[in-house]
C-alpha cells in the first residue's frame, strides 16, 4: 500500500457516518467509480490529480516521438494505454478504500512518474499525507452525502 | 433510428419554466460537449465504465499495416487514425452527429447513424464502448451527472431572487 515500485495505491478512509449499512457497499463502489473517473478526466487533460495543475509538458523529443502513436501528443500518460487500463481500486469491508496501481509492471510505470524517478514528476496519486484535490473531495464528501438519511 | 438517451428533469426545472429556460440555455450544450471530451480522451461517459476497452489486436495492425490511413463510415479513407487513445474516430462524422435538444420536461443526446449503434452496444465482433447510458439502470458518468446538477443550480439561481 502507498507509493511503491511494486504497488502505487492511494488508501481512503470514508466517513461512512448515518450511511444505513445495506447502502454503506454501494456508496464506497460509487466513490471508488468516481475518483477512477476523475483521475482518468485529469490525467486525459494532462493535469495532476493531487494538485490540479498542468505537467510539465513534453519535451520537444518525445512529443515527436508520441505524434507517432497517439492523436492526443500530450502528457496525458496514455501511449500504449496500459498504465490506464491498469487503474482500479478496492472497496475493503471496512470503511476504507483503495484506489491505484496494484500490477506491479503498470505500478513501476506511475511509480516513476508519481516520484520523478527519470522522467519529470508527474503525481499520478497522492501519498499517504496528501489528498486528491479539493474539488474532487469535495465532490466525494457529496456523493457519501447522498446516501444519508435526510435529517431535521 | 438515432442512438439516443432522453432526460427528465425533476423538481424545481419542472416547477420552473424559466429556470428550464435558463438550464437549456446555460446547460444542455456544455453536457454534450462533456460526454464528447470523455469519448475523445478515451472514456466512456457512461458510469462504472471508465476506459473504453482497447481495439482488438487484429484492428490494432490494421492501423499499424495501413500507417492509419482506414475507412471512415462514410466508406472514405482518413488519414491519422492512431491506437490511441480508443477515441472512436476515423472520420470523426459520427461523434459530430451528436445532438443534444430540450424536449418537453427534459433534453435528449443523440448520436447519428448504425456505426453509433454498433459502437455502443457492440456487435458479434466488436465489443460495446458505450457512447451513452441507454441501457436499464444505466446512467451518465458521475462528471456530467455533476454538470447536470451544477447547470440546474445556476439555472434556479438565475431565477430565484436572493434572499
Amino acid at each position: 500500500m502507498g507509493i511503491a515500485k511494486d504497488e502505487v495505491t492511494k488508501l481512503l478512509e470514508l466517513d461512512l457516518t448515518d450511511i444505513p449499512e445495506e447502502d454503506q457497499d454501494r456508496a464506497k463502489r460509487d466513490v471508488l467509480d468516481y475518483i477512477k473517473e476523475q483521475i482518468l478526466a485529469d490525467l486525459s487533460a494532462a493535469k495532476s490529480p493531487v494538485t490540479g495543475k498542468a505537467f510539465v509538458p513534453l519535451s520537444k523529443e518525445y512529443k515527436k516521438f508520441k505524434e507517432t502513436q497517439s492523436s492526443s501528443p500530450t502528457a496525458n500518460m496514455e501511449l500504449t494505454g496500459a498504465m490506464l487500463d491498469a487503474l482500479t481500486g478496492v472497496a475493503y469491508d471496512d470503511n476504507t478504500i483503495e484506489v491505484g496501481w496494484f500490477d506491479p509492471d503498470q505500478a513501476a510505470k506511475a511509480y516513476n512518474h508519481t516520484v520523478g524517478d527519470t522522467v519529470p514528476q508527474r503525481e499520478l496519486i497522492p501519498g499517504p499525507s496528501d489528498d486528491f484535490r479539493a474539488s474532487t473531495m469535495r465532490e466525494i464528501a457529496s456523493i457519501l452525502d447522498n446516501y444519508r438519511a435526510p435529517s431535521n | 433510428m438515432p442512438l439516443q438517451i432522453k432526460l427528465q428533469f425533476v423538481h424545481a426545472l419542472t416547477a420552473l419554466p424559466k429556470a428550464r429556460e435558463e438550464f437549456n440555455k446555460l446547460g444542455i450544450k456544455t453536457v454534450g460537449d462533456e460526454v464528447q471530451r470523455q469519448i475523445e480522451s478515451g472514456q466512456s461517459p457512461v458510469a462504472g465504465k471508465g476506459r473504453l476497452e482497447r481495439y482488438q489486436p487484429s484492428y490494432e495492425a490494421r492501423i499499424d499495416a495501413e500507417e492509419g490511413i482506414m475507412k471512415g463510415s462514410d466508406g472514405q479513407l482518413y488519414s491519422g487514425k492512431k491506437k490511441r487513445p480508443v477515441n472512436l474516430s476515423v472520420s470523426g462524422l459520427t461523434l459530430k452527429s451528436q445532438q443534444v435538444k430540450a424536449s418537453g420536461n427534459g433534453f435528449s443526446v443523440s448520436y447519428d447513424g448504425k456505426i453509433a449503434d454498433y459502437l455502443n452496444y457492440g456487435t458479434s465482433r466488436m465489443v460495446a464502448r458505450p457512447m451513452l447510458p441507454t441501457l436499464i439502470g444505466q446512467k451518465f458518468s458521475n462528471t456530467v451527472t455533476r454538470l447536470l446538477k451544477e447547470n440546474a443550480q445556476k439555472a434556479v439561481d438565475t431565477i430565484l431572487p436572493r434572499a
